[in-house]
């Protein structure tokens, strides 16, 4: 048998370099390996905005000179980089009305560039000594007398080859080929899947710059499925007082073309004078599963992190934070035996959609594009010149939305009967029937 | 099915999906290995930006199987 590692970790995303960081900061032998060449660069379509609101997946997480904090945890990331500050997070009809949620003093959400937080801790990673296999990718992982086999094969020679390690990290993200693996992926429940394009804009002639904009309304896009957001983000390359670019991306179910959505949106769509001197400075894409969170997330000494383990995604700051918990657990358990456990019941805890209902809750926000686009621009109509306090947020971006709505529903009642049933009855529905439209 | 490596932009998708292992991460853009491809069109319907395409390989196949008069000269025994 050849050396045996310590920890293997397959993938090197947020959570996989947080790890391979940590473990390595502890003097452990780590070996990382990752399909890309270039490990710090995204192609991957990604919001990377720092959700600010405090308690978001059991942690608060701010900007402390210009680096990200967790308050909880204790730790520190490295950032150093511009970051944009979005006071506003609105879900925008094709008739131009919003429902606004509004925080000026801390702001909605706050962009910042996933890039620079991955090349910050690959070269921590590499200045402690991890070993770094890149064009490989992670096949398999196998539980075998106490230690776990890793099946590799490299992308140019085609070659598969067996690395075993003490403990090996899954953290090769929402569609990981090791979870698919494991027996602990046939307890998931899978809901759809879906595709997303993005380009990033420069020179687009845009009134939002201080907005999160979510397009709700089958008129963004020409087969009506799918949803158009806006963001404002900085690339990496980017300077302390440079102009944001703006990130469009189209997001629709598989089998629905993703970009065409998008290109249709920016030539032919209902704002298209915004983008006619666009130009595309960057492009990415991805693809996301809709399964349940896996609810114990270790398997043997297989340790799954981040988004592999997660319904759609964990924030790209929660994915450092279970990383950071996953390394201090396996360090725990190579020297006690035990540890695990800490680590499966903050998984628990923490993450939301582990809770019973909030997956349901979640489809349900989703689903507001069931309406039509009149019946929507009328709703928002009444919003228009409101602001609602909140923030982006998966989990409670939704109660806002909904008590917003039903601020109105006596004069929805009185004006348009059919739109308010049609309400009434939405947010009564299961996760199931949103699903299947 | 091939990938238009122009227009691939390299989110990684199709190549954890791809039920074969058909697919390598090449320089930071999908490829996909003729021979285990089984054009079973599961990378085609995640890709997001419509990199990847059917070359139709099969059709041509079952083509020749069927017009294939082989048996009837009786070439085999």
């Amino acid at each position: 048998m050849n050396k045996i590692y310590d920890f293997i970790v397959v993938g090197a995303g947020p959570a996989g370099l947080m790890i391979a960081k940590e473990l390595s900061a502890a003097s452990q032998d780590v070996l990382l390996i990752d399909i890309k060449k270039e490990i710090s660069k995204v192609y991957r379509s990604c919001c990377t905005m720092l959700i600010n609101e405090p308690n978001t997946h059991g942690e608060t997480v701010r900007f402390v000179d210009n680096d990200l904090h967790f308050e909880k945890t204790g730790i520190t990331v490295k950032y150093g980089h511009p970051h944009v500050k979005l006071v506003k997070s609105s879900r925008m009809s094709t008739g131009g009305n919003k429902l606004t949620i509004v925080n000026r003093e801390n702001g909605v959400a706050l962009p910042y560039t996933k890039e620079i937080i991955l090349r910050n801790l690959l070269e921590e990673s590499l200045a402690n000594g991890v070993d770094i296999l890149t064009e490989t990718a992670g096949i398999r992982a196998e539980n075998i007398d106490g230690k776990v086999k890793v099946t590799i094969r490299d992308s140019h020679t085609r070659t598969q080859k067996e690395v075993w390690c003490r403990v090996c990290f899954a953290a090769d993200g929402c569609n990981s080929q090791i979870v698919t693996g494991l027996e602990l992926f046939k307890t998931r429940k899978y809901f759809g899947s879906y595709r997303v394009a993005s380009y990033f804009l420069d020179e687009v002639d845009y009134p939002n710059w201080d907005s999160w904009i979510t397009c709700v309304g089958k008129g963004h896009t020409p087969w009506g499925k799918g949803q158009i957001y806006m963001v404002p983000k900085y690339l990496a390359d980017a300077k302390e007082g440079d102009k944001p670019i703006l990130d469009v991306f189209c997001g629709t179910p598989c089998g629905m073309p993703a970009k065409m959505g998008l290109d249709w949106f920016l030539t032919e769509g209902p704002f298209k004078e915004w983008f006619h001197n666009a130009k595309i400075v960057h492009k990415a894409a991805c693809m996301l599963n809709f399964y349940t969170c896996i609810m114990n997330p270790v398997e043997g000494n297989i340790v799954v992190v981040g988004d592999s383990a997660a319904f759609i995604e964990t924030y790209c700051q929660s994915a450092l934070m279970y990383g950071y918990l996953a390394a201090q657990a396996a360090l725990k358990v190579l020297g006690t035996g035990k540890g695990y456990d800490d680590y499966t019941n903050f998984w628990r805890e923490s993450f939301e959609y582990c809770w019973p209902g909030e997956i349901e809750k979640a489809l349900q926000a989703f689903g507001l594009g069931q309406l039509q686009d009149e019946e929507l621009d009328y709703i928002f109509s009444l919003t228009n010149n409101e602001e609602y306090a909140g923030y982006v947020s998966e989990n409670t971006a939704g109660y806002v939305m909904e008590k917003a709505i039903m601020s109105h529903i006596d004069q929805i009642r009185k004006e348009k009967p059919k739109i308010a049933a049609v309400i009434e009855k939405h947010w009564k529905s299961s996760s199931e029937d949103i699903v299947k439209g | 099915m091939k990938v238009d490596r122009e227009i691939c932009v390299g989110c990684g998708a199709c190549v954890n999906l791809c039920p074969r292992l058909a697919i390598r991460f090449v320089e930071d853009k999908s490829f996909i290995d003729q021979v285990s491809c089984i054009e079973c069109g599961t990378c085609r319907a995640a890709c997001g930006v419509d990199a990847i395409y059917c070359d139709c390989r099969f059709p041509e196949i079952l083509l020749l199987n069927f017009t294939s008069d082989t048996y009837e000269k009786g070439e085999r025994s």
